[in-house]
């Protein structure tokens, strides 16, 4: 009886059209013929091309500068100079509101927030800090887990063992509780933290990034050790006892 | 005073909770047989009740509001409990409802708020041997809420423990026998003599000292027995005598107040009895949450030294909260202290180019605009003995008032302070008011050339934080809030800026600048020497001091709040007092 590696590795039945042709002509084919697919690759990319336009956005169309207070900042509505912060009404007039959405590109599109900032700006400039966050842990995630996952694989053994247990105790703990430890520990320090000869600043993205790419290392790691020995098991590099190729991951 | 967050000296239609829809029927029948009484009472003199008889009628009209759970909403708590060394208002409201001093400020609303009368002694003495010596005769049959009897005795550990603990001591230090007081150890055998068979207590003092009435009013001086640690006590509050008593203190959670089982009313004006069973200081929420919550009847008050943020004051502006909202002058600051220990802010020049750069508009609009604040550059607030409006560093040539921040000339200073390019780290609170004055002060630095960064603490911890030298090294601009004590110029400028008011490795240092400036030191004490014998010299030379420090630029001093309390809709009895604001154990709920 096939293993359920083998069996994971056949896949769906290929097709007449689809044979002689390269696993991305074959990929591209089926993502043109889902549209709903299609809709959804072209807001993303919109939504990267416009987070990567923030600086333009903030300099050329809002014209404001979108990280300091700009509490006694004015701004045009229907063609009137306002203040972006606005008195309370009633008889204590207390408070000062920020004003709402103008929905006009180049003055406070989505309106200002508690310290008068536009908001349109920083909604497109989180956006690219979220983009490095999520590209980046999972860009380090797979170029960590890929390269554990070929040290245990190919060297087996000992090696294999010491990575796979050491996996195996990051897998136990419960992923969002590591990492919010992690995020705690890390993130409190005001002044930074050593990493070796790197010092990282408290507010840099790079420690989430780092945290969250960790975390995921052992769930990547798994398949990819999986076909690195089902790779090297066939080649006829390093020949495989059974009983290593029925090793648990 | 300071609110901690705040720092120390620094809410349609409410839902009924099962308990206290048992306390309501409770109140109400106690409410008719209290009016019941009253009208025959009347009918018998024939006169109207006289005053001389408050604590007879003040005892029925307590009988006929009494009952319920009291809950206050604060986004943090207040720091150590021990009554020697907070310094917060927020404890400092629950204090006064569960101990008391020789003499105390009226516990009414108005101007008579700020009248002293005798509390725990008989009467308010006068002063013998050259102003040097005050008799007190303590009142017999006071018990504090552990069955202790209170003794003339009592007061001298009282006062040990400031020096002990330590609190800030500048208050007592005029007492025979403080100057040799420390942490070690303290004998204060001459400076306060105390005869238990006779039940008085006598207070001698090295030179006279126009405010101690005013010092002895202070929850500093509030008797605690005899066997009281002289070591900080920590969470745990010594037993008082006052008509409420600590359950619980946990600062992560609430503070729980229950009635003292052994108090009785032996002066209504100073010590009336609580209205509310149970008073409970809840810890942790946003203010908007605070606000929320109030608002739907889930708790009573927002604490009024939790800023609410300024878009959710604008809610408060309709009129269907008219009755809930409550706007009062106060006497008080809002200010970043400079470090002078470190670099740049150990430079005057760096000092004053943060000053001329701040913009004290943006400050006012956080605080919740020109309804709930004022501008200023000097430390004494408007309508305090000694103000004279005074600010130089605005832009245009009228300097008794702010207008505008004059950028260039502060980043001329900046140049000529050799600072220009340095890290400065702003310290502030974690809440939502608190960040964006930071984020607003990190603007202005970074404006004239400084490189700012945020260091935000909650709000329980960020006041001992900037008064501990030991973090000196840390931040470099740290904001506080200050309140007086009592009105007194000296409570500003030689408890927030005198020498003696700094005080090494300790979280009860409220210099917290550490600005000591000599030549104005000596002026300070001039000053507070002339108090009994040439008050309006004294005036005068206050109001130069004022200009002195102002010049000097320790702070960059932002405005002068107003008080915005926000209650629920069933709360009553609403009563301002000008030294402790709101008096919460005279609030009933309907």
């Amino acid at each position: 009886m096939a293993t359920l590696l083998e069996q994971a590795e056949v896949g769906p039945e290929p097709t007449s059209a689809d044979l002689g042709r390269n696993p991305w002509a074959l990929a591209g084919r089926r993502l043109r013929r889902n549209h709903i697919a299609l809709a959804a690759l072209g807001l993303f990319l919109l939504i990267v091309l416009l987070c990567l336009a923030a600086p333009l956005y903030a300099h050329d169309v809002a014209h404001v500068n979108p990280f300091p207070p700009n509490l006694n900042g004015h701004t045009v509505v229907n063609g009137k100079v306002v203040p972006i912060m606005q008195q309370g009404g009633g008889t204590l007039h207390l408070g000062e509101t920020p004003i709402g959405p103008t929905w006009d590109l180049g003055h406070y599109f989505l309106g200002a927030d508690s310290t008068g900032r536009d908001i349109g700006s920083l909604l497109l400039y989180g956006g690219r800090s979220s983009l490095l966050v999520g590209i980046g842990s999972a860009v380090l995630c797979s170029l960590a887990a890929t390269i554990v996952a070929l040290l245990a694989g190919f060297f087996g053994g000992l090696v294999d063992t010491l990575l796979s247990r050491l996996m195996d105790i990051i897998w136990a703990f419960p992923v969002y509780l590591l990492a919010i430890s992690l995020a705690t520990e890390l993130l409190t320090h005001s002044s930074g933290f050593q990493f070796g000869p790197l010092h990282v600043s408290a507010s840099s993205l790079w420690t989430p990034t780092a945290i969250i790419a960790f975390i995921y290392v052992p769930y990547v790691y798994r398949p990819v050790r999986g076909q690195v020995l089902s790779v090297s098991t066939r080649s006829s590099w390093r020949p495989r006892s059974p009983r290593a190729r029925a090793t648990c991951g | 005073m300071t609110f901690p967050a705040r720092s120390a000296r620094l809410q349609p239609r409410a839902r009924r909770h099962p308990r206290f829809r048992r306390y309501s029927r409770l109140s109400a029948g106690a409410a008719s047989l209290g009016a019941l009484t009253l009208i025959l009472a009347a009918c018998s003199s024939g006169s109207p009740a006289s005053s001389s008889s408050s604590s007879s009628s003040g005892t029925a009209q307590a009988a006929g509001h009494k009952g319920g759970v009291f809950t206050i909403l604060a986004n943090s708590a207040f720091g150590v409990a021990d009554p020697a060394q907070n310094y917060t208002l927020q404890q400092w409201q629950l204090l006064i409802d569960t101990h008391d001093g020789l003499v105390g400020f009226a516990k009414v609303g108005g101007v008579a708020g700020a009248k002293i009368v005798p509390d725990l002694a008989t009467s308010v003495p006068t002063p013998t041997n050259g102003g040097k010596t005050y008799l007190f005769h303590i009142r017999k049959g006071i018990k504090f809420s552990n069955g202790q009897t209170l003794k003339p005795s009592d007061f001298v550990r009282t006062f040990e423990r400031q020096f002990t603990v330590p609190g800030p001591t500048s208050f007592y230090s005029g007492l025979v026998g403080a100057s040799k007081c420390s942490t070690k150890g303290c004998d204060l055998s001459q400076g306060v003599v105390a005869d238990d068979s006779a039940y008085t207590l006598t207070l001698n003092l090295t030179a006279p000292d126009p405010e101690l009435m005013d010092q002895l009013s202070l929850p500093f001086a509030f008797a605690v027995p005899g066997n009281t640690s002289l070591k900080l006590t920590g969470n745990n509050v010594p037993p008082g005598t006052g008509p409420y008593m600590w359950k619980s203190y946990n600062p992560n959670t609430q503070a729980v107040l229950v009635r003292n089982p052994y108090f009785h009313v032996w002066n209504a004006q100073a010590q009336p009895e609580g209205y509310p069973n149970e008073i409970i200081e809840k810890y942790g929420l946003l203010v908007s949450d605070e606000v929320r919550e109030v608002q739907n009847g889930q708790a009573n008050e927002v604490y009024d030294g939790d800023q609410i943020p300024s878009d959710q004051l604008s809610q408060l502006n309709s009129p269907k909260y008219a009755s809930q909202v409550h706007v009062n002058t106060l006497t008080a600051d809002w200010y970043f202290a400079l470090n002078t220990r470190q670099p740049p802010f150990n430079n005057l020049q760096a000092r004053q180019a943060i000053n001329y750069a701040a913009n004290r508009a943006a400050y006012v609009k956080i605080a919740g605009g020109s309804s709930l604040a004022a501008p200023t550059c000097q430390i004494l607030p408007p309508n305090y003995p000694s103000y004279t409006s005074y600010c130089p560093y605005t832009a245009g040539s009228d300097h008794t008032k702010w207008t505008a921040p004059d950028l260039a000339k502060a980043k001329q200073l900046v140049q000529q302070s050799g600072t220009a390019g340095m890290k400065v780290v702003v310290n502030g609170t974690n809440d939502q008011v608190g960040k964006a004055l930071v984020e607003q002060m990190i603007s202005d630095l970074n404006s004239i050339g400084y490189k700012a960064t945020p260091q935000l603490l909650s709000t329980s911890v960020q006041y001992p934080f900037v008064q501990n030298s030991s973090n000196s090294a840390k931040w470099n601009v740290g904001w506080s809030a200050w309140y007086q004590d009592y009105p007194a110029q000296s409570d500003f400028l030689n408890v927030l800026l005198g020498c003696g008011t700094i005080h090494p490795n300790s979280d009860a240092s409220p210099n917290i600048a550490a600005f000591c400036d000599k030549s104005i030191q000596s002026k300070i004490d001039q000053a507070e020497s002339m108090e009994a014998t040439d008050p309006n010299g004294a005036a005068t030379l206050w109001t130069q001091i004022d200009h002195a420090d102002t010049d000097a630029a320790p702070w960059v001093d932002m405005y002068n709040p107003k008080q915005i309390d926000f209650l629920s809709s069933n709360v009553r009895g609403y009563l301002w007092n000008p030294q402790w604001y709101i008096l919460i154990d005279r609030l009933w709920l309907s």
